[in-house]
């Protein structure tokens, strides 16, 4: 290396120094601490490398440091995203030298299958990288490799004692330089050494083919509902208290659905939530669609006047199924608890950057959903207590979902490090609202990078001694525009993106997906593979539970639960690796079915896993149920109120523990779930405690559910023969040609979808996961729209925090088990 | 008259060295012990790679330390942000000075005590020194000027000097019935049996106590990694923090002997030789350390200050109420 020493080699003090050098690095490969850091997926199998299997500690690694300061090496586990990037170059250059970094993940290496607005396109535009690890995410292996090769490169070529007795000269951590944007680092997207060839477009990349072939392919119509009598008679009532102000769609795929003017849309949502019968109580979702890029618009000067009045200028509402489209469509998604239903209100928006009105004062949880719309979108909602940025960097220009904006990374300017240093978070004091005379308060960021935080995520809380007098929370740092891919992957392309909303959920994802475009397109799917899709959406409800068990524990302080719980979390990875062949992401459903059958010896696989949980939830419980120091730290902890956590659209444990017997499974049974008995625990104080006990509860009762379907697993099919749709079965492909055919359209170009929306949510281990799909009739979605449980969640969370220490607020992150791509997505 | 005063002078020099690096060494390999048992607890191994079963862990991590760049934030207050590992790591060793480790031992006609000096207000040295040391945590917090090793410094601070007082109560009725501050003094009141047989409460009350006191878990709030990251000492690198890191074990192995001393019986016991028995008897209780670490959840701000003030301190004067009768009436 370069050592320009001044003295001759083999002299006395060279001798020394090299014997010095290899002291120094035989003790530093031994003792590489990791900053405990990660961004995405990537941390829970770094998180993997620590627990029984694994054990990093064997390495003298497992010395995990909060703070930067003491740590050694920086593991970037996970995407680097735009809005994270100027942190991760602050933590790593507060880290003392020497210090090396370890890039980990395709994300992080390049981007990886996140070529999207929000994603910094590789680690090493940021800070220097030593060792690259791929996978996505890879295998706790792959990171034990990655270790002992940094600690290779550390003893081989490293001379560090010159650098550390400050003689000049000498070599120590990281050199590699940062690889420059254009020059040192390939900016195609087919990966470096592409460059001479031209990029062949598609018809949604550029260079564009405008015409996509899906339009030569024929679908039947999508699936049309018969409304329920309840829906009609709300229908009628509604028609005759608002008239010409609302319409009613005339087919619907999946719920009753209305357009509404916007001059009356507020008043009509308000008497929905106070008047109607029955009363929609929750805001489930809201969102918009970008109008302008629909195929089929037509101007309003191509009807006859009849035609044009009926359809509707001047406040009328919009005719999309005669192509005569507004600007911008708000989508509000309703739901009643009792009986359960379910109804979509949409309203039209004209102007390039209209504004409607808020209904935070109807439902205080559309604050959120409304800035999200409006940085997204552009819309303004007049009367909203707080309109700015949520989720994209303050800093950012356009709106992401805007069908002009870009969609891909490599679209924009690259993000270097000089960008990281130019957009950095927003000061914390900006988001705190100290009124005049009020008490000095201390000001403390938590997060976005804090152990404490299970991901990237600010809590900004204003501490009066310990207590917590305000809290503010600053979102976005995982923005990963998945809805923005899913307006440029293929139907079948974007069921891996979807694994990692929920990363803990896994194939989970993949069903509340799926169910959507199904719903849409009305597709079959066989019993064996509803019943699979069961068992594994248990199985991944209990990884995501047995994940939360630990560090939940390990929020209160308690460090043990988590090696218990990640010890049989490994053992469930056996029997999803088995089953599917992935581990945290097996992208394993497909469109009316799964990707194969089940393997031999599926079934004493599940059996074992199902007979050792059993026994072991004994073990976890003795640890933590009943310890005075765990009650005391969660009882009367964080309480949510029922009544807030229905206002707020808080769903799945949470709302449980609130004590209201409120589950998808059972409410609005999907994929079989009425076949199986089991239980939907409950609870009523709404404290940490309470979710705590829900949720342990609920891996019993997914234990029973898992049973069932392992007994019960019908024969037949795995996936539908209703091939249009579908990937076909690979024997059939091998017998007859048009199952080959559709085999290679399906794979290549994607199905088409026919033209129609549909909402459907699954039950997923933190709640509700709704995906709204929008199909133009071509092989991608024209929106998708994803109802993140943890976003509604979260949102709460200041009431649950407000007027605790600052230890509560741990043990609060703790128990509402969010996550943090699910909220950002 | 003078040669033995030398003699004297040298055999303490040989006598502060020898345990000054029996100290060290040991503090050093109880961080070996505790991520081996740590690793066990938790069903994996713990290190194994550097040396045989990871024996050598302690010197890579030493020698990793003194190594590394020893950063001192811009804002921070320099000279106090330099010394305050000093004063953790110095009082603690400092605390060892009184405590005997076996009853004494005969060398070319020479009793040497196996002391280093055997204080006769032993016990108070040990209070003082240990307030002491709770400079070291606020100050090394406060000057940090970091929000997050202010709060832990805080925490410390408010922690310690409040656990100091039940510390102190449950030791008294350890004094009237040993009627002496001497360590070894109390020591060799307990020759016939361990005082945790006549005052169990004071025992659990000072493990209590002095848990709290050297900020291990369920006391650890000081630097609640969940919480505040690294707590005070969040912005200390390399060595400095290796010291508080040090400091740490140190106190850990000073809890376990002054545990020994006070309701163990020191070095007495049948069969094994004094300094093995004494030996023993700080292992378990270190042992137990770090059973409880590897156990229990972490306890809020609050119930902290409310069991120290509420609970152990009522007790604890109780105690010596109930103590003093005892002592009057059996006299």
């Amino acid at each position: 290396m370069g050592t320009d020493s001044p003295e001759k080699p083999g002299t006395l003090g060279n001798i020394v120094l090299a014997k010095l050098d290899t002291l120094i690095n035989w003790s530093r490969q031994y003792s590489l601490w990791p900053l405990f850091f990660g961004t995405s997926c990537c941390f829970i199998e770094m998180a993997a490398v620590f627990t029984p299997r694994f054990d990093l500690a064997r390495f003298g690694a497992e010395v995990l440091r909060g703070s930067p300061r003491q740590a050694d090496v920086i593991i970037v586990a996970g995407t680097v995203f735009k809005k994270i990037a100027p942190v991760i170059v602050r933590l790593y250059e507060q880290m003392a030298e020497p210090k090396w970094v370890i890039s980990m993940g395709s994300c992080c290496n390049c981007g990886g299958m996140y070529d999207v607005y929000s994603v910094v396109q590789g680690l090493n535009q940021l800070i220097p990288v030593d060792v690259y690890v791929t996978g996505c995410p890879p295998r706790p292996e792959a990171l034990e490799h990655a270790l002992t090769v940094l600690q290779q490169k550390i003893i081989s070529d490293e001379k560090p004692a010159r650098s550390v007795l400050h003689l000049g000269g000498g070599t120590q951590g990281t050199t590699n330089p940062i690889l420059i944007d254009g020059e040192t680092k390939s900016r195609d997207t087919r990966g470096p050494g592409m460059e001479g060839i031209p990029i062949r477009g598609t018809s949604v990349t550029s260079p564009r083919f405008w015409d996509s072939r899906s339009d030569l392919m024929w679908t039947p119509p999508p699936r049309r509902i018969e409304l329920h009598e309840q829906d009609k008679s709300l229908a009628q009532v509604l028609n005759e208290r608002f008239g010409d102000a609302i319409r009613q769609t005339a087919g619907t795929s999946d719920m009753l659905t209305f357009h509404v003017v916007e001059s009356r849309f507020k008043e009509i949502l308000k008497f929905l939530k106070t008047e109607a019968s029955p009363k929609y109580l929750r805001l489930d979702d809201l969102t918009a669609i970008d109008e302008s890029a629909r195929r089929d618009q037509k101007p309003l000067s191509d009807y006859d006047g009849t035609v044009a009045n009926e359809i509707g200028q001047n406040g009328k509402s919009f005719r999309p199924d005669k192509g005569v489209y507004p600007d911008y469509t708000l989508v509000y998604h309703l739901l009643s608890f009792d009986p359960p239903g379910r109804l979509r209100l949409k309203v039209g928006l004209t102007g390039k950057d209209p504004t409607t009105h808020t209904v935070t004062d109807i439902w205080p949880s559309a604050n959120w959903y409304e800035r999200e719309t409006y940085e997204m979108f552009g819309i303004r909602f007049e009367g909203h207590p707080d309109l700015r940025r949520l989720i994209m960097p303050q800093d950012w220009e356009g709106y992401p979902l805007r069908k002009s904006h870009p969609g891909r990374a490599t679209e924009m300017a690259p993000y270097t490090h000089a960008s990281a240093l130019k957009h950095q978070p927003l000061d914390a004091g900006a988001f705190v609202k100290q009124k005049e005379g009020d008490q000095e308060l201390l000001v403390l960021n938590v997060g976005p990078q804090h152990i404490g935080t299970h991901g990237l995520m600010r809590f900004i809380v204003s501490l009066d001694g310990e207590r917590i007098s305000d809290i503010n929370l600053d979102i976005g740092y995982h923005h990963r525009g998945v809805e923005k891919i899913g307006e440029h992957q293929s139907w079948h392309q974007f069921i891996p993106y979807t694994d990692r909303v929920d990363y803990m959920g896994g194939v989970a994802n993949n069903l509340s997906y799926l169910q959507s475009v199904e719903t849409l397109a009305g597709i079959k799917v066989p019993e064996r593979a509803q019943f699979v899709r069961v068992m594994l959406s248990e199985i991944f409800r209990i990884n995501n539970h047995l994940v939360w068990f630990g560090t939940n524990a390990h929020d209160v302080g308690a460090m043990t639960p988590t090696f218990y719980t990640f010890r049989e979390r490994e053992q469930l990875m056996d029997v999803v690796e088995m089953i599917t062949g992935g581990r945290l992401h097996p992208a394993w459903f497909r469109i009316g079915g799964l990707a194969m059958d089940l393997p031999e010896g599926w079934k004493e696989a599940v059996d074992r896993f199902v007979k050792t949980l059993r026994a072991r939830i004994g073990d976890y419980e003795a640890l933590i149920t009943k310890n005075p120091i765990f009650k005391a730290r969660t009882q009367g902890v964080g309480i949510l109120s029922l009544r807030d956590a229905m206002e707020w659209g808080v769903t799945g444990p949470n709302l449980r523990a609130c004590g209201l017997e409120w589950d998808v499974r059972k409410k609005f049974p999907y994929s079989g779930y009425e076949n199986f008995e089991f239980d939907i625990p409950t609870a009523t104080r709404g404290d940490c405690y309470a979710r705590y006990l829900v949720r342990v509860e609920e891996i019993r009762q997914s234990l029973r559910i898992i049973e069932q379907a392992a007994n019960q697993m019908p024969d037949g099919r795995y996936v539908t023969n209703d091939y249009r749709y579908a990937v076909p079965e690979k024997k059939d492909t091998l017998r007859d040609i048009e199952s080959l055919i559709h085999h290679f359209i399906n794979v290549t170009r994607g199905p088409k979808i026919p033209k129609g929306e549909a909402y459907t949510a699954t039950e997923i281990s933190r709640g509700e996961q709704g995906y709204y799909v929008v199909s133009d009739g071509l092989n991608m979605a024209y929106r998708m729209r994803i109802r993140a449980p943890g976003f509604a969640n979260v949102q709460v969370m200041p009431l649950m925090a407000r007027g605790g220490l600052l230890s509560d607020l741990l043990a609060i992150i703790g128990s509402v088990d969010y996550i943090l791509p699910d909220i950002d997505r | 008259m003078l040669l033995e005063w030398i003699l004297g002078f040298v055999f303490l020099i040989v006598k502060l060295t020898i345990v000054l690096i029996i100290l060290l060494t040991v503090a050093a390999y109880l961080v070996w012990v505790e991520r081996k048992l740590l690793g066990r607890i938790q069903a994996r191994y713990g290190p194994n790679r550097a040396g045989e079963f990871g024996l050598l862990q302690p010197l890579a991590d030493l020698v990793k330390l003194i190594t590394k760049e020893d950063t001192v934030p811009q804002e921070a207050n320099k000279g106090i942000f330099l010394l305050a590992p000093g004063v953790v790591g110095l009082m603690a060793l400092l605390i060892f000075a009184v405590v005997p480790f076996g009853s004494g031992v005969t060398l070319w006609g020479r009793s040497i005590p196996l002391v280093i000096t055997d204080l006769n207000v032993g016990l108070l040295f040990i209070l003082a020194l240990s307030s002491i040391s709770v400079y070291g945590i606020a100050l090394g917090g406060w000057a940090s000027n970091s929000k997050y090793s202010l709060l832990g410094g805080i925490r410390g601070a408010a922690q310690m000097i409040s656990y100091e007082v039940p510390m102190g109560l449950s030791l008294v009725p350890v004094v009237m019935l040993a009627r002496s501050f001497s360590l070894v003094e109390i020591t060799n009141a307990q020759s016939a049996r361990p005082f945790i047989f006549v005052q169990p409460v004071s025992f659990i009350l000072f493990l209590i106590a002095a848990l709290a006191e050297i900020k291990r878990i369920p006391f650890d709030l000081p630097e609640a990694e969940n919480e505040l990251g690294a707590g005070y000492h969040t912005e200390y690198s390399g060595m400095r923090f290796g010291l508080f890191f040090l400091g740490e074990y140190i106190t850990m192995i000073i809890l376990g002997s002054l545990i020994a001393v006070f309701f163990l019986g020191g070095w007495h016991g049948p069969l094994l030789p004094p300094i093995i028995w004494f030996l023993l008897k700080v292992g378990i209780i270190v042992f137990t350390l770090i059973w409880f670490r590897a156990t229990f959840p972490r306890i809020r701000y609050d119930q902290l200050m409310n069991t120290g003030w509420k609970v152990l301190i009522p007790i604890a004067l109780l105690n010596i109420v109930v103590t003093g009768a005892l002592v009057l009436g059996t006299s």
